[in-house]
């Protein structure tokens, strides 16, 4: 009887665990939309000058028409994209790389924040600590299973239904910034919060301040090296900027990872002698912020893309 | 280590089939106080020490408590056990609070007072296996309980690993009758029972581990974020978005506690041994005492044992009961942690009993009335206690005490702010709809009372259907980010 029951427990897990791999393999992939190809393969890309901007959603906050503009106005022969993408990290941009490389941009600005590195401490030790039976039992499981999080792709299954049926009022993001073609806008972020809810915020926030920590070490900051290396070789001049944060959000830093950033900029400085620009606390007190670790998309906050154009005019002059 | 962790499922399926090697029965038990130990170590790493102190002190104590015929020298020696595990959780949980108040103190009257914090680590579990041992002492103490003559036996009743980190508390006089328990095998002779699984205990702690899971990482885990949200900085915050954030922390520690309960139950289940009901539908609750016999039934009644009854109980004046209630949940709420929200729930919860009681005493004729045995009746009488059940988890789980006051406020005071709540409902729609879902589910459970019995006696296709359903639910639910189970910091 107990076998019976076993097999039951076994059916159950099979079946659940299986739906799930399915789930995560084939439905997950029917949900991304190509939509990078038509931007890398268009030719008239390929063929003009161009500057691009990359970095996770703090980067496609820019006001482009303004950074446009003010590019425009100085009759300079190039134009700027702005590759902006949700939860961008260096590993993730790392994909993208070779058809960046293909588009010969003359610059690349990449903006960076603590997020791009985040990577529990822990994990990077964890394989250097093998005294502590802990790290020993968690070694056992694989690395994918414990980042593994089915929750947003059954709600997103569930959002796509309901969307069929019409019952479910899509989010809708039709700001779509000049120039910027992974990345859109919905109303809401174009609202500034107060105080009381930026403090309300962070906990909502992934990865949350609190909680970054990384390392010199990290495959994130590895990869980040990388990038800047392959693009020095194929002679493409890369800037670095640190994206801004509100006060709320730089409070919330532990102190050794705001060294941990200072030495990669440091390094990046030295080795590869790369310019770097830090806004990172420009305008961590101003009343301009959407959310914690993103200005907000209006012309109140226009002072961030203005300083961006800036950068890039500095940066093209002969 | 967290139950709802890839390390608890090997862990547990290792000592099940270790257990289903080892035939021979004191090696069992051996086996399940080295994994208990091993299972506190994985958390706890060495505060592992204190638990086997609190345990050889109070095994030989209670020892000597019964072999002795001298009053005094009891007395003595259980003032030394309970000096012992109080004076450890005392030290361990209340020692920095008690400097902090001291310090603040202090400088009230500008005396300067600077102690430096200890900064102690609070040993997981302690609350619980501290006041397991208490009442194997008292009950030795009592004449309830002849003390366990095999420290093995004990050793397992105390580091039992299924309860002890979060319980239930456990009693010994129903755990350890349970290591003795004589079975007579087929030639008639009776011995003592080994530890076997057996397929009904199979089948029902399954089932009811799998419920815990459910509750915990498929509500529990996914409300926890709007509440985290709201609790952060309420101050703004409208009635609405109050009253949605404390209902939603009231379904959010009873999946995460309950939960934790139903997968300790039935882990033990699996292994051979019946641990008590921790609770039983307690937002269907008619009256704050009638709460107290549903949530945390295996604290609420070693307070009541333990601390209601030797301070007097009811059988003193009525003043004395109502001080006895307020004083015994006060104490309550401090066993929950140190600091001043926990003291003040306990306080609300004592002032509900005292005045439920008060009023039970001077309106006897309120319980027997037709309008509080009607559904109507009943249904407000469940309206009313939750209401005030839930005011008090604002002070529980809302620290500050400018937000408290404000959620309190918002909470009592009704604003009538209902503008933005559209626009909430719609941006919390995953949190609300499973709040809703709770409700709907623990409606049909309250109407099914013998739901689990069901289970128990069904069809062993359907059974596996059912498991199938609730693991696809925790599986395609489950949300990447594992959280502490509340509890854990008690």
């Amino acid at each position: 009887m107990n076998l019976k029951i076993v097999s039951g427990v076994c059916i159950a897990f099979v079946i659940s665990f299986g739906m799930l791999y399915v789930a995560i393999n084939l439905l997950d992939n029917s949900y991304r939309i190509d939509y990078k190809t038509e931007f890398f393969s268009d030719q008239d890309i390929v063929n003009e000058n161009k500057i691009l901007l990359l970095g996770s959603s703090h980067i496609g906050h820019l006001n482009m028409s303004h950074i446009i503009t003010q590019i425009e106005n100085k009759n300079l022969d190039f134009t700027v994209y702005n590759l902006a993408d949700n939860g961008d990290s260096p590993k993730f941009r790392y994909n993208d790389l070779e058809q960046i490389i293909n588009l010969e941009p003359k610059i690349v600005f990449y903006g960076i924040s603590y997020r791009d590195f985040d990577q529990p401490i822990e994990s990077t030790n964890s394989k250097t600590n093998n005294l502590d039976i802990r790290n020993s039992v968690g070694e056992i499981i694989p690395e994918e299973l414990k980042s593994i999080n089915p929750q947003l792709l059954t709600r997103k299954v569930i959002r796509n239904m309901l969307d069929d049926t019409g019952i479910n009022k899509k989010p809708t993001y039709e700001i779509k910034p000049a120039n910027t073609p992974f990345f859109a806008l919905g109303d809401i972020q174009t609202k500034i919060s107060d105080k009381n809810e930026l403090q309300r915020q962070l906990l909502i926030v992934l990865p949350p301040p609190a909680k970054i920590q990384f390392d010199s070490n990290n495959e994130e900051v590895e990869k980040f090296y990388e990038i800047i290396n392959l693009l020095q070789d194929k002679e493409i001049t890369v800037v670095v900027f640190t994206t801004p944060l509100s006060r709320a959000y730089l409070d919330e830093l532990p102190k050794s990872t705001k060294i941990s950033l200072d030495n990669i900029l440091k390094n990046i400085s030295e080795k590869y002698d790369v310019e770097i620009y830090e806004f990172e606390e420009k305008y961590a007190d101003l009343g301009i912020w959407n959310n914690v670790d993103h200005i907000a998309y209006n012309n109140e906050s226009i002072i961030f893309s203005d300083e961006i154009a800036e950068m890039i005019l500095k940066e093209t002059r002969p | 280590m967290l139950f709802n962790s890839y390390e608890f499922v090997i862990f547990f399926v290792l000592v099940l089939t270790a257990l289903a090697i080892i035939r021979q029965r004191q090696f069992q038990h051996l086996l399940l106080i080295a994994v208990s130990y091993f299972f506190f170590y994985f958390s706890s790493n060495y505060l592992l020490s204190l638990l086997i102190a609190s345990t050889i002190l109070d095994f030989y104590i209670a020892k000597e408590i019964w072999n002795t015929k001298n009053i005094k020298r009891k007395k003595i020696l259980l003032s030394i056990s309970l000096a012992g595990n109080l004076g450890l959780l005392g030290f361990f949980k209340y020692a920095d609070f008690a400097i902090d108040q001291f310090n603040i103190l202090g400088n009230h009257f500008d005396l300067g007072t600077s102690i430096p914090l200890l900064d102690l680590v609070l040993p997981i579990g302690i609350s619980f296996y501290t006041f397991q041992t208490i009442s194997y002492t008292v009950d030795v103490y009592r004449g309830h309980l002849e003390p366990s003559k095999s420290f093995r036996e004990f050793a397992l009743f105390v580091a039992f690993f299924p309860q002890l980190v979060a319980g239930p508390i456990l009693r010994a006089k129903d755990f350890l009758p349970q290591l003795r328990e004589k079975i007579n095998n087929s030639n008639g002779i009776s011995k003592l029972r080994q530890i076997t699984i057996h397929p009904t205990n199979l089948k029902i702690g399954i089932t009811l581990m799998a419920f815990g899971f459910l509750k915990k990482m498929f509500f529990a885990d996914n409300i926890a974020p709007m509440v985290n949200e709201i609790f952060a900085s309420p101050i703004g915050l409208s009635s609405f978005e109050i009253w949605m954030g404390t209902i939603a922390f009231g379904i959010q520690i009873y999946g995460d506690f309950s939960g934790y309960s139903d997968i300790a139950i039935g882990a033990a289940l699996i292994l051979g041994f019946k641990i008590p009901l921790n609770f039983n539908k307690p937002y269907f609750a008619t009256s704050p005492s009638d709460f107290w016999r549903k949530w945390h039934i295996s604290l609420s009644s070693w307070l009541r044992d333990y601390l209601y009854i030797p301070l007097g109980g009811n059988k003193k004046s009525p003043n004395r009961t109502y001080l006895n209630l307020a004083t015994v949940m006060l104490l309550g709420g401090l066993w929950h942690g140190a600091s001043w929200n926990f003291v003040i729930w306990g306080m609300l919860h004592g002032g509900y009993l005292a005045i439920h009681k008060v009023v039970s005493d001077k309106f006897p004729g309120l319980k027997i009335h037709p309008f509080f045995k009607s559904k109507f009746g009943k249904i407000i009488s469940i309206l009313i206690t939750q209401y005030f059940v839930f005011l008090a988890w604002i002070p529980f789980r809302v620290h500050d005490t400018a937000d408290m006051w404000y959620s309190i406020q918002k909470y009592v005071l009704f604003d009538f702010q209902m503008s933005e709540s559209f626009t909430f409902l719609l941006e919390h729609k995953w949190p609300v709809g499973l709040m809703v879902l709770f409700f709907v589910l623990h409606f049909i459970i309250y109407l099914r009372p013998n739901l689990m019995e069901r289970i128990k006696n069904c069809d062993l296709k359907w059974w596996t259907l059912i498991l199938t359903v609730i693991l696809l639910g925790i599986v395609f639910f489950y949300n990447g980010n594992p959280e502490d189970f509340i509890y854990f910091r008690f």
